[in-house]
């Protein structure tokens, strides 16, 4: 899951696309270590210490890990539950409208 | 007058020494808490990166299952019964409150559902109006686990009757209803029960997060479909800076909630 998504960040990195990832992890720390270890690259809010029972994840009802949402560039959300190459083929598809001004 | 000296110094020195001892600042149960969580938090994140290290290895992936099995039962998790054990005598030499925090903290950390009866028993008889009983209802689910299923809804009925503190109320109709609807057993009337406590627990808890939590799925319908502008998240990142959802306007953004555990 991490190598995907990091080769899908590594290869937009020129396009108005980004990861935002709600980390879970509880202790920052371990977070740090792994995500240096497994080339972490994007950004993610931090969810807290109550780890998967933390604030943001609570308000938006998350109940199964990972939680997947795709948003176009008016935040619109058009995707939910993508995964793998469909997470690519729904980015490229907003991609795509985007720059035909759609 | 060198004696008379001496004899003052003899009387007086045992006498501040005990002083001394009695005003040495003990630390307070919630410090003891804090040093046993990073203790023991410790000892199972060594353990879960050595899991982790012996299952990357050539040796591990080269054997087969039986190896395998054996291999990983060379490491071994760290006991909590030690540190329950601390948690207890530290207990012992505190009253109140602080008493209560070191309770809480053995009752969920004991693998010994012996034990765990006998603190919530405590916990019943002496201590049913803390403050600190947040702490013990947030996670009551494990009492569930632990407890038998009566015993477990009979001390969480009792806190709902009688602590005086809404949050500890709150979380207690919260894991009531959760273990109501819980089962393939479970039967309609049972759920719309346990929709009522939901309810009364929501209310309790207006504010927090628990209140959200239990908006979560009425949320997700209501806000989070396909086609409607995401709501904004105001947070901060890994590394503490500050950010919000609505920064991204202008570009395509995967939001994913995830964690590497």
């Amino acid at each position: 899951m991490i190598p995907h998504e990091r080769s899908l960040v590594e290869r937009l990195k020129d396009q108005p696309f980004a990861l935002l990832g709600i980390n879970s992890d509880r202790d920052k720390a371990d977070y740090r270590q792994k995500a240096e270890e497994m080339g972490v690259t994007w950004r993610s809010f931090w969810n807290g210490p109550k780890g998967t029972g933390g604030p943001i994840s609570s308000k938006w009802g998350v109940r199964g890990w990972p939680t997947i949402y795709v948003l176009d560039h008016e935040g619109v959300i058009r995707y939910q539950g993508v995964r793998g190459e469909k997470m690519d083929e729904a980015v490229d598809a907003l991609l795509a409208e985007m720059k035909k001004g759609g | 007058m060198k004696t008379i000296l001496s004899c003052w110094a003899a009387l007086l020195l045992p006498a501040l020494s005990v002083a001394q001892e009695t005003e040495e600042p003990r630390p307070s149960g919630q410090a003891v808490v804090d040093a046993l969580d990073g203790e023991l938090g410790a000892l199972r994140s060594r353990y879960g990166d050595a899991l982790k290290e012996l299952r990357a290895s050539d040796a591990y992936k080269a054997a087969d299952r039986a190896r395998q099995r054996e291999l990983s039962s060379g490491i071994t998790p760290p006991d909590p019964k030690p540190f329950v054990e601390r948690a207890l005598a530290a207990a012992e030499q505190r009253e109140g409150d602080e008493r209560v925090v070191l309770y809480i903290w053995a009752a969920l950390h004991s693998s010994d559902p012996e034990q765990v009866r006998d603190l919530v028993a405590r916990i019943e008889a002496d201590h049913i109006r803390s403050a600190k009983l947040v702490e013990l209802m947030e996670n009551a689910m494990a009492l569930w686990r632990v407890l038998d299923p009566k015993k477990a809804t009979a001390f969480v009925t009792k806190v709902i009757d009688e602590s005086p503190h809404s949050l500890a109320r709150a979380w207690s109709l919260y894991w009531m209803a959760q273990s109501m609807q819980r089962g393939r057993n479970a039967t309609a009337e049972a759920k719309e029960k346990a929709q009522e406590l939901l309810a009364q627990a929501e209310k309790l808890a207006e504010g927090t997060l628990l209140a959200d939590k239990i908006a979560g799925p009425r949320f997700k319908e209501e806000r989070l479909q396909i086609g409607m502008v995401a709501p904004d998240i105001v947070g901060e990142d890994l590394d503490g800076v500050k950010f919000k959802l609505s920064d991204y306007r202008g570009k395509v953004v995967v939001l994913d909630f995830w964690g590497f555990w």
